[in-house]
């Protein structure tokens, strides 16, 4: 009786493989409202906390999020905050918050986010995620395939190997150890409702002070993912992938949605006001500070990059010059069969691996200029942001006073 | 002579007069947001307010989470646990936002409200009730807030009084997000910079606009002149710095060519970031 359900069942597992790429993140105002209480509160601490929602289809809906505790290096504290977090959610779901993880949201300075930890968190809660999945649809699979105890025991081994996820796992395990039809449908419904995809959204205290919402959703690039999965960043294997700087991260449009309730009472509450904040914000004539920042933060950079190029030319410099001692070994070694033809003796071969001169250099990983130059171009697009706002304030000043 | 207790029938009044509360709208949302995924059978929703009791005794409220509970007939049961373990979560992250009240959806105050106040003035002195009719009863969302006083008689307690206090709205953190954003139940995408600073210049004229239309009337007498607005007009034109025409060219010009240099640096960079990618690139070919 069994058979029928446990082919749809697969089927459902199979089904769930396909993925339509991510368009579109849809924050809630609730959402944004949470991100910059927390963000603003502790800035200019950088604070994180994790986002909650649901995947629909190219979708990635964001209905709720909970703030980080700020982090503290010691290992007590850190298992402490993952019981927070698993606590969090447990009392979210309690009132119907979705609690799927989507990802997560940071603050930062003046842009100044894309870092080597950033992609690191990233592959975390990829990994995490995809992690779930994979365990989740097993599970199901192998109590229909073969339901015998030792599978379910090796299951619950695994399972129990990788902590900081527990929770997809634990209910999948469940399932399959009640073996009833609706904890295993229960499981399931995870699987289904869990998520593959994850986004970062950074919010940046600093540029919203001048009128502007400094929101943004980024996602690491798949072909980027391949390639920091097998940590290979010669610039070989980047122009074989055609992988550039640009290509790191990936920014999604945002839209926002607000339950009709919310929209009702806001529109109640606040009558069309001609003046607000962020139009005070907007016309404040000093920008300098802000600029000056960015320019400080531009000019580091620079000299990170500059340190970046010079490690290239040190490793060209040791390439051209074991390519020179090659090909000069070469010779030697040609003249000498040469020698040895005339003798009538076996030539020598021509490659010697044992030899130093042959054993290959190293390249440095590129991750890091690539990283940089993102940086420096995010700086550039802000000054240029910046300063062409500051021109029409200008102007318009300049009008105002010649009338 | 004895001295004589008289036995009053009084309110104990703790300085309440002078209380006020003020919401931030993230709280506004978040109850909103709890309401809209209640439990199916359930009438309301109710929370806890975290907060900050500010020196001057007005109650600042910053934060808010729902708590779950059973409500029949005359009976209203709370998760206490529930309450107490998100209490502790909440206060991991930000130990300076206390329990300063409780929400519930709702018009106005209910039977069952005092004994959670009862419960609620145990966890933080004096707290705060907030009642948001997310249910638009009289057709507009009322927000209250109320603090309790008991009725006493001598010792003996009799009653508790709901007593409403006066509420502000802080809506300048909505404000700086912008309400088109948060009015509508959809926004397709972020205004950019220049889109922000085109609205801004938009309602600017517009404010212009109107302040010529008034003054024009007034002049060609259609309007009664009001001298407070005239007081705010001279202000708003006596705000603009008297510059001789030369000092302030210069001003203006100083800073126009300094963003232009900053933008002629930033592209230069962006020039070179390019330069430096071809290089890179070209050299692998060896």
């Amino acid at each position: 009786m069994a058979t029928p359900v446990a082919r749809s069942f697969l089927q459902v597992a199979a089904t769930e493989e396909v993925a339509s790429p991510l368009r579109v993140v849809q924050i809630e105002g609730l959402v944004i409202l949470k991100i910059i209480k927390h963000c603003k509160e502790f800035s200019p601490a950088l604070v994180t906390g994790q986002l909650l929602g649901l995947d629909v289809g190219s979708v990635l809906e964001v209905t709720n999020c909970f703030p980080f505790p700020i982090r503290e290096e010691d290992e007590e504290i850190e298992a402490d905050g993952a019981n927070y977090q698993l606590e969090m959610m447990r009392c979210l779901r309690e009132v119907n918050v979705d609690n799927n993880t989507v990802g997560w949201y940071q603050s930062t300075l003046l842009g100044s986010f894309q870092t080597v930890e950033l992609i690191e968190t990233f592959m975390n809660y990829q990994n995490v995620i995809e992690l779930d999945n994979i365990l989740v649809v097993n599970a199901i699979k192998s109590t229909f395939v073969c339901p015998s105890p030792e599978k379910l025991d090796s299951l619950k081994i695994t399972t129990s190997a990788h902590e900081s996820s527990l929770k997809f796992r634990k209910r999948a395990v469940q399932g399959i150890g009640n073996k009833g039809d609706g904890c295993v449908k229960e499981a399931i419904s995870y699987s289904r409702e869990n998520i593959r995809r994850c986004v970062c959204i950074i919010y940046d205290p600093l540029k919203s002070n001048q009128g502007v919402l400094a929101l943004k959703a980024l996602k690491l690039s798949d072909s980027f993912m391949e390639l920091y999965r097998t940590n290979n960043f010669t610039g070989e294997k980047l122009r074989e992938k055609n992988l550039s700087w640009v290509d790191i991260f990936e920014e999604i449009p945002i839209k926002v949605s607000n339950s009709a309730l919310i929209s009702a009472f806001m529109t109640e509450l606040e009558a069309d006001t001609p003046v607000v904040q962020c139009d005070y914000d907007r016309l404040q004539l000093s920008t300098s500070p802000f600029l000056e920042r960015n320019m400080e933060f531009l000019i580091e950079c620079m000299d990170d990059l500059s340190m970046e190029q010079q490690k290239f030319q040190y490793y060209y410099r040791n390439l051209s010059r074991q390519q020179s001692q090659q090909q000069a070994w070469l010779q030697k070694r040609r003249a000498e069969n040469m020698a040895r033809k005339a003798t009538g003796e076996e030539p020598l071969p021509e490659e010697d691996p044992s030899n130093p001169v042959f054993k290959p250099l190293p390249e440095p990983s590129r991750l890091d200029s690539f990283l940089i130059t993102n940086q420096i171009s995010n700086y550039c697009n802000q000054i240029n942001g910046v300063a062409g706002q500051s021109f029409s304030r200008l102007y318009l000043t300049k009008a105002l006073h010649e009338n | 002579m004895a001295v004589i207790e008289h036995t009053v029938l009084q309110f104990s009044t703790s300085s309440s007069s002078s209380l006020s509360a003020k919401v931030h709208p993230l709280v506004i949302f978040n109850i909103c947001d709890c309401y809209v995924r209640r439990p199916d059978q359930a009438e309301r929703v109710i929370g806890t307010l975290l907060g900050s009791v500010l020196p001057d005794g007005t109650v600042d409220i910053r934060n808010s989470y729902a708590v779950p509970h059973n409500e029949s007939a005359d009976q209203v049961a709370l998760d206490i646990d529930y309450h107490h373990n998100m209490l502790i979560s909440q206060q991991k992250v930000n130990p300076k936002e206390v329990i300063v009240g409780w929400y519930s959806t709702g018009f106005g105050v209910t039977g069952g409200s005092a004994l959670i106040h009862e419960f609620y003035s145990r966890e933080a002195p004096n707290p705060v009730h907030l009642t948001v009719d997310t249910g638009f009863r009289n057709g507009e969302g009322t927000i209250k807030a109320y603090v309790s006083v008991n009725l006493s008689l001598g010792d003996r307690q009799l009653a508790a009084q709901f007593q409403e206090i006066p509420l502000d709205l802080r809506m300048v953190e909505a404000e700086r997000v912008g309400y088109d954003i948060l009015k509508t139940t959809m926004v397709d995408k972020l205004p950019t910079d220049l889109e922000g600073m085109e609205a801004s210049m938009e309602r600017l004229l517009a404010l212009i606009d109107d302040v010529y239309k008034y003054v024009d009337n007034v002049v060609e007498s259609r309007v009664e002149p009001d001298n407070n607005i005239g007081r705010f007009l001279l202000d708003a034109v006596a705000s603009l710095p008297k510059l001789s025409p030369t000092a302030f060219d210069k001003l203006v010009n100083d800073s126009l060519q300094d963003n232009l240099l900053l933008l002629y640096l930033s592209s230069i960079t962006r020039t070179q970031l390019t330069l430096a990618e071809k290089l890179n690139t070209a050299a692998q070919v060896l």
